[in-house]
């Protein structure tokens, strides 16, 4: 039990004083709007110089782990994700918070995440070099089907109506392009300007298209911005936990997605919670209520992004290609630190790694109680703070957010007019998340197809470049089930009782 | 007038901080330096920073701050260089031979010009390398060059983006030894080792660094560089095989332009006292970057033998893709 041994020195006044520390930045700096993971990770790299290389290592893992879960709290509360890896968060968070449901939402995300959390650092501990082979298995073709499979999930952010919501899929994937293209060099849809060479970074086109139209709703809109809660105010960790437990099946198989994305190099948290979101909605006996506020869909989300932490070190540490952007950090910092990575690094530095994995499970653990306890404040001063005030917070929070990640004023103009379009959009019906998705995944898919058509054509295999491999036939397969079998059961189910319209339409 | 005065003073301190004028007694650097990276904390241009910025201030006694500003290939960074202040205390991190062959590629829609970069610095580069992953059947140089021979167009190398520094080493190589292979861009050094790793591409364009995080996950068979590195004492140049490919990646500390010559003299002498940080040298060493430092002015010098030698290279991929 090399672990045991090692796992002790994890428990050092300063490595425990770090770990909390770390979990404490990590949530606060990922419940803020626009502050990502892998900024929060960068933003604290300074602060490891001093420290030695196995406590850097934990600092960073906590901050990455807090961050992760504390994006929960931007999204349910304000309807923006804190990070990436929590835009599906949004999807059933607000709405549950909008009827009065904030503080359980917040108590059924902390609980999956520490769930995902770990699961995903016991499969790092245990399954790390058979485990990295699957990030062998993704080649472009494969990440071409991931990333469509990811888009499926648009039709069930439609509302019902799926002609709009897939034009706001398109109209995301449209936006995707402009920039200088990676597989072809060209400048597209730049227009000679400095602003727009680089694209649309996902960071403040979320903030704009998923919390400005939040904001402009809350000026225009004379009553609360939320629900006042149903409870009084009691412990919602009882019901939060009944709740969870309805979804065990779930719980596990989103962990498991969030393991196995966060393998696949540089998918990250952000896929793996869409996936995990549309397998579990795809496997749920009331879909429909997804969207619309189903328990369901944020232990999916929670579950599925926290698990990425762990599991993202897997290809990070066994063959050093980084799991998730965040964990591209992570790398560096070992790098600067001189710690040597690679297949060698769990024999030849087991102390630093099982000593790192230690504390990266004692700070998941200590991640629910200061969950649930934060979670509850939080709430409580969102719910209660006058509009007067919440308003222009929000606001500021969403400036500061969309200029912070990569330090250019074009993107807080960039966020403001997707914000401004989004809620004229949305106001004609058009929803919004589609268009996150679209822009998410847009690069992916289209990488993917472009290296696969190229490669395709030196081999003279089109064809079998895209379906040959079984990854690829999973997926498409995989793909092919999501598209055509809600319509098949929808249709099968009205037959015994007729769908009731939603009220708020 | 007691007010007037404040405000007086008020005001040249104010003014001293918007243009970090200094009094001429002052020694540089007197205040935190920022350096833009026009890339992502994680990879090789975040890293080649942060090398620099751990030992910063042990040697000026300020801060170095790093400012990651990533987009289009470091070009987001880059087309802002013209706003910052010549002050000496606003830096940019430069990465050649990108910023020479971006705006040939990109022409107007660069948003940056040759004239905007300005190194002051020379510090490290990473010499390119020919590698295959673990698993392939392909063991050495010679049987890479057979298996293209064999099938021309149909190898593929793996290298990041189109018209940089992957590309060019591609280009340039596949002009030396009169071969025809087929190139697949990717979006950063990390996706194009990942694909590498899966097997869908046959071979890649990469850098030393990745022999260094990737170790014997990946296997590689040249080195396009001078001479062989002490870090891998048995990969072969490109050179001793019998063609002299030379092609790396180099980062400099670039200074906006209109920066006068004493202060660009301050510059490259605080940051010569950081490079010459035996620790460092060591950081560097280990994690496969070669040290080195060419300071202003010869670094004029050194920037026109650069663009001597991409230019052609640079137009040459251009029209390749017509």
């Amino acid at each position: 039990m090399e672990f045991l041994t090692h796992a002790a020195a994890a428990f050092t006044l300063v490595n425990v004083a770090v770990a909390i520390t770390g979990l404490l930045i990590g949530i606060v700096l990922g419940a803020l709007p626009g502050l990502s993971s892998t900024f929060s990770c960068a933003v604290m790299l300074p602060v490891t110089f001093t420290m030695a290389p196995v406590t850097a290592l934990i600092f960073l893992g906590t901050v990455y782990m807090g961050s992760t879960y504390g994006g929960a709290f931007a999204a349910i509360l304000v309807n923006t994700p804190g990070t990436p890896q929590s835009i599906s968060t949004t999807f059933d968070g607000f709405p549950m918070a909008q009827r009065g449901e904030g503080g359980m939402a917040l108590s059924i995300a902390c609980i999956s995440s520490v769930v995902g959390g770990l699961i995903g650092i016991f499969a790092f501990l245990w399954l790390a070099p058979p485990l990295a082979k699957i990030a062998l298995l993704f080649g472009p073709a494969e990440y071409f089907w991931l990333a469509l499979f990811g888009l499926t999930i648009i039709a069930s952010l439609s509302e019902g109506n799926l002609l709009k919501g897939l034009i706001s899929g398109f109209l995301g994937l449209l936006l995707s392009q402009i920039g200088i293209s990676v597989v072809s060099g060209d400048a597209r849809f730049t227009y000679e300007t400095t602003a727009l060479i680089g694209g649309i970074p996902i960071i403040p086109a979320t903030i704009g298209l998923l919390c400005l139209p939040v904001v402009i709703d809350l000026m225009a809109d004379s009553g609360h911005h939320l629900e006042a809660p149903k409870d009084s105010g009691d412990s919602q960790i009882r019901p939060a936990t009944q709740a969870v437990w309805r979804q065990k099946f779930n719980l596990l198989r989103s962990s498991v997605i969030g393991t196995v994305i966060g393998i696949i190099p540089a998918a990250g948290g952000a896929v793996a919670s869409l996936v995990a979101y549309a397998e579990a909605q795809r496997a749920a006996p009331k879909a429909e209520q997804y969207g619309k506020g189903a328990p369901g869909g944020i232990v999916a989300s929670e579950s599925a992004n926290n698990a990425t932490v762990g599991s993202g070190l897997v290809p990070t540490f066994v063959l050093g290609i980084p799991g998730t952007p965040t964990d591209a950090v992570i790398l560096g910092a070992m790098l600067v630190h001189g710690v040597q990575i690679g297949p060698k690094l769990f024999t030849e530095h087991g102390d630093v790694v099982y000593t790192f994995v230690a504390g990266m499970l004692f700070a998941t653990v200590m991640m629910l109680p200061i969950g649930l306890l934060l979670g509850r404040y939080i709430y409580f001063v969102v719910v209660k703070t006058p509009k007067t005030f919440l308003v222009p917070m929000v606001a500021l929070m969403t400036l500061i957010g969309a200029f912070a990640i990569q330090n250019n004023y074009h993107d807080v103009v960039l966020m403001l007019c997707l914000g401004v379009a989004g809620w004229l959009l949305s106001r004609f019906g058009f929803p919004t998340p589609p268009i996150v998705l679209g822009l998410l995944l847009g690069p992916i898919a289209e990488q993917g197809f472009a290296q696969s058509v190229m490669i395709g054509e030196a081999k003279g295999d089109i064809f079998g470049m895209f379906f040959g491999n079984t990854v690829s036939q999973i997926l498409v397969a995989t793909i092919v089930a999501a598209v055509a079998l809600p319509p098949l059961v929808r249709s099968y189910s009205a037959s015994y009782h007729r769908v009731v319209p939603d009220a708020a339409e | 007038m007691k007010i007037y005065a404040n405000t007086a003073i008020a005001a040249a301190m104010f003014a001293g901080m918007m243009f970090g004028l200094s009094g001429p007694a002052s020694a540089y650097p007197d205040k935190p330096v920022t350096l833009v990276v026009g890339f992502g904390p994680g990879g090789p241009s975040g890293i080649a920073a942060r090398f620099m910025q751990k030992r910063f201030k042990d040697e000026t006694g300020q801060e170095l701050i790093i400012i990651n500003k990533p987009g289009a290939g470091g070009a987001k960074a880059w087309s802002q260089i013209t706003q910052d202040p010549p002050d000496g205390y606003h830096l940019t991190l430069l990465n050649f031979p990108h910023t020479i062959l971006q705006p040939i590629a990109r022409g107007a829609n660069a948003g940056y010009s040759d004239k905007d970069i300005q190194p002051v610095l020379y510090y490290t580069s990473v010499p390119q390398v020919i590698a295959v992953r673990a698993e392939s059947p392909i063991k050495t140089f010679e049987e890479l060059l057979a298996a293209i021979k064999k099938s021309p167009g149909k190898i593929t190398f793996a290298g990041t983006g189109i018209g940089g520094s992957n590309h060019s080493a591609f280009y340039k190589f596949a002009k030396a030894a009169d071969i025809k292979a087929a190139y697949v861009p990717f979006k950063d050094t990390s996706s194009t080792i990942a694909g590498l790793k899966s097997g869908a591409v046959d071979a890649a364009w990469t850098f030393t660094t990745q022999g260094v995080k990737d170790g014997d996950s990946i296997r590689m068979l040249a080195i396009a560089a001078e001479e062989r590195m002490p870090l891998f004492p048995d990969l072969p140049t490109l050179k001793e095989l019998g063609y002299p490919v030379v092609d790396k990646a180099w980062w400099s500390i670039g200074v906006p332009p209109g920066t006068p010559d004493d202060m660009r003299k301050k510059v490259a002498a605080a940051f010569s006292k950081v490079v010459n940080n035996p620790d460092v040298a060591s950081d560097m060493n280990k994690g496969g970057y070669v040290p080195m430092l060419v300071t202003f002015p010869e670094s004029v010098a050194f920037y026109d033998d650069l663009k001597k030698d991409y230019t052609p290279v640079g137009e040459a991929l251009a029209k390749s893709k017509k």
